[in-house]
């Protein structure tokens, strides 16, 4: 692949990682700065997955622990997404081998998060 | 979380960021213990923040990174594969095992690669770096210490790959992600130069992070507050050190970076 093509995948893998880290960065800003404000919501159980699910959508959207885990979970699919694109680019330019190197690494990482889910 | 816990979690979310941008390692070596120790949260809670952190670590480091061409796109796609297997086989291993023996094993490990590549920088400096035109990766960057532009080709990318294997396996046993390994695999085996090392494991450690982030956050471990003030101060941390990585000359960086194994090594004693 020419210079210029391998320029092309750099800057968006750079940008993927920007927007994401951007974005996670942002929600979990205004997941303590509504933490301020509210000092009650830091009780110690007020975190869980198990209780953020039991809220209502009406009194998440008020509570930091739902901007500080969406923010988190951002974070998590950053890497991910830059996989992903640099799949897409690499099959833009019909580089077949590191099609497949990509798409196993994918693979593997989606295996984990199932393997995860059903544990 | 009381105000002086979150500055606390930002400041050591900061170190570990700058220690991440300098040698291309999530840091979770520092920040497990600060988190357990010194906040006090349940051991698996300190590993799952910490985990998180070297995401952001490796995301803010290696946007930074690729963008200047340091970080080896094709070479991190092609050690993830091994590393990505490595960790999830030794995720799945992970219970079945006495964790002390194992940390020795590792300690035992680092000392002789530390050693190695303290005897190597003494020989060879910055490494054997050339270009062959058969090899199948290449790569180039310029080097803002040195103000010239530095072309290689990567060396026994097989022998590369089975090292990352045990890499990505160690990180999953052990819950560390693996970077430590990973750079002196890429200077001393495959011949890549350092700062292309560091800068390309910072690339990797946030996708072998991912698959291990992911089971902590499903078993309801990633406590919120602690973890987005160590990533808050992550992302503070390592503008810092890519500022100083990409301008810290490739001689320095070794050296420092032997002295970062010996203190691993002896903190995986201890």
């Amino acid at each position: 692949m020419p210079h210029a093509l391998d320029r092309k995948l750099e800057r968006l893998v750079s940008r993927t990682l920007k927007a994401g880290i951007a974005g996670s960065g942002a929600l979990m800003v205004a997941g303590f700065a509504l933490a301020m404000f509210r000092p009650e919501s830091m009780a110690a159980d007020q975190w869980q997955l198990a209780w953020l699910a039991s809220q209502p959508l009406s009194a998440l959207v008020a509570h930091p622990s739902f901007y500080l885990t969406a923010g988190i979970l951002l974070l998590m699919f950053t890497p991910i997404l830059r996989v992903l694109m640099t799949l897409i680019t690499f099959a833009i330019e019909r580089d077949w081998r590191y099609v497949l190197i990509s798409a196993i690494v994918l693979l593997v990482l989606s295996l984990s998060i199932v393997l995860a889910a059903l544990d | 979380m009381t105000p002086l816990h979150f500055l606390l979690a930002l400041l050591s979310g900061a170190v570990a960021g700058v220690l991440g941008g300098l040698f291309g390692i999530g840091g979770g070596i520092f920040l497990v213990p600060v988190l357990s120790i010194g906040f006090g949260l349940p051991m698996h809670q300190a590993i799952a923040a910490s985990i998180v952190a070297v995401i952001a670590t490796s995301s803010a480091t290696a946007s930074v990174y690729v963008d200047k061409g340091m970080s080896n796109i094709r070479l991190g796609m092609s050690l993830e594969v091994m590393t990505t297997i490595g960790a999830v086989l030794g995720g799945l291993a992970a219970n079945e095992l006495a964790g002390d023996a194992l940390k020795k094993i590792f300690a035992v490990f680092l000392l002789c690669m530390g050693a190695l590549m303290w005897w190597r920088s003494r020989t060879h400096g910055e490494g054997v770096i050339r270009v062959d035109p058969a090899a199948s990766i290449h790569g180039s960057y310029y080097d803002e210490a040195e103000q010239r532009v530095v072309e290689y080709s990567v060396r026994k990318l097989g022998a590369g790959m089975l090292v990352s294997f045990f890499a990505g396996n160690m990180s999953g046993l052990l819950g560390v992600g693996g970077g430590i390994i990973k750079v002196p695999v890429m200077n001393m085996v495959c011949g890549v130069p350092i700062k292309a090392s560091t800068a390309t494991s910072n690339l990797m450690i946030g996708v072998t992070a991912v698959a291990s982030a992911f089971i902590f956050f499903l078993h309801g471990n990633v406590h919120p507050f602690y973890t987005a003030a160590a990533v808050l101060g992550v992302l503070g941390g390592s503008r810092v050190g890519t500022m100083l990585g990409a301008k810290i000359k490739g001689t320095t960086l070794i050296a420092l970076f032997i002295v970062v194994i010996f203190a691993t090594a002896l903190r995986m004693f201890f």
